[in-house]
């Protein structure tokens, strides 16, 4: 079970996108940002690889700006 | 020297990194290197081999479907995987394909290789539909497949293996301040690709290794 608030975010995230944007993700194929959304919504294994890309952005921020910013 | 470069193009997203292997061609032409091609319904288990022992590569740079433990061809079926991974032995190989470091990587390098750079986990491509049919003109995506190709060209250049992938996590680094301020709202899948992909690369074996 993924987190609710976690959920919520990241199909936040994915809402704040152009709605003519695709995402090609290897072998999973090729997922339109409202398909995305459908996947989270549903905890599908594509949910779940989202879940982990949103969570990584946020994650990896910090750590890329420091490097940035020396 | 010679470049073995193997690229699927099965469905949109090895399309795309089809095409937008042609700048890394166009670097190893203008440096006078051999490019040896395994392409499309060509790459199969039996051609790969036999092209790694006819023109011996010191570079092989793989554009396709990946998994921890294989690369894929136009059918999805394996050509390289572990139990054949000896053939990468003494190369440089770089797979822009999902997954494949972990673990085909590591075994790569335990059956000689002399470094391999991957991706740990997917790697995504961010595009706008209506560019499906012209992905070098796809804005979205450019950054995404610039930042990769930086690591064969900087290979191709004579940087090694670390400064090659240390050129791609510093255009991904600049890439995202540029972005991050940007108020175009396509620049947020951009982002979001080249963040995930850049934290998912890396190598194995010699950071000194090069061609």
């Amino acid at each position: 079970m993924v987190d609710e608030d976690i959920k919520r975010i990241v199909k936040e995230r994915l809402m704040a996108m152009p709605p003519n944007i695709s995402f090609s993700i290897g072998d999973f194929g090729d997922f339109t940002r409202d398909e995305l959304i459908k996947q989270v919504e549903e905890e599908t294994e594509v949910g779940k690889a989202t879940i982990e890309m949103q969570i990584n952005f946020i994650k990896e921020m910090p750590k890329l700006l420091k490097r940035i910013i020396k | 020297m010679s470049l073995l470069l193997i690229r699927t193009d099965n469905d949109t997203q090895t399309n795309y990194l089809y095409v937008w292997s042609e700048y890394v061609i166009q670097e190893a032409e203008k440096r006078q290197i051999n490019i040896f091609r395994l392409e499309s319904n060509d790459i199969n288990k039996k051609e790969f081999e036999k092209r790694i022992r006819k023109h011996n590569p010191a570079f092989v740079f793989f554009n396709g479907h990946g998994t921890k433990t294989s690369f894929l061809d136009n059918n999805k079926e394996e050509f390289l995987n572990v139990d054949s991974v000896s053939c990468l032995k003494g190369t440089i190989a770089f797979a822009r394909a999902c997954d494949s470091l972990k673990v085909l990587g590591v075994e790569a390098i335990k059956k000689g290789c002399a470094s391999f750079i991957g991706y740990k986990q997917k790697f995504w491509i961010a595009r706008l539909h209506e560019m499906a049919s012209r992905p070098l003109s796809d804005p979205v995506a450019r950054a995404i497949l610039d930042g990769s190709n930086l690591i064969a060209s900087g290979l191709l250049k004579g940087k090694t293996t670390r400064e090659s992938v240390n050129s791609s996590h510093e255009y991904a680094a600049k890439t995202i301040l540029r972005l991050i301020s940007s108020k175009d709202p396509f620049t947020s899948p951009t982002l979001a690709a080249i963040i995930h992909n850049d934290s998912n690369l890396d190598f194995e074996g010699d950071p000194f290794a090069k061609l």
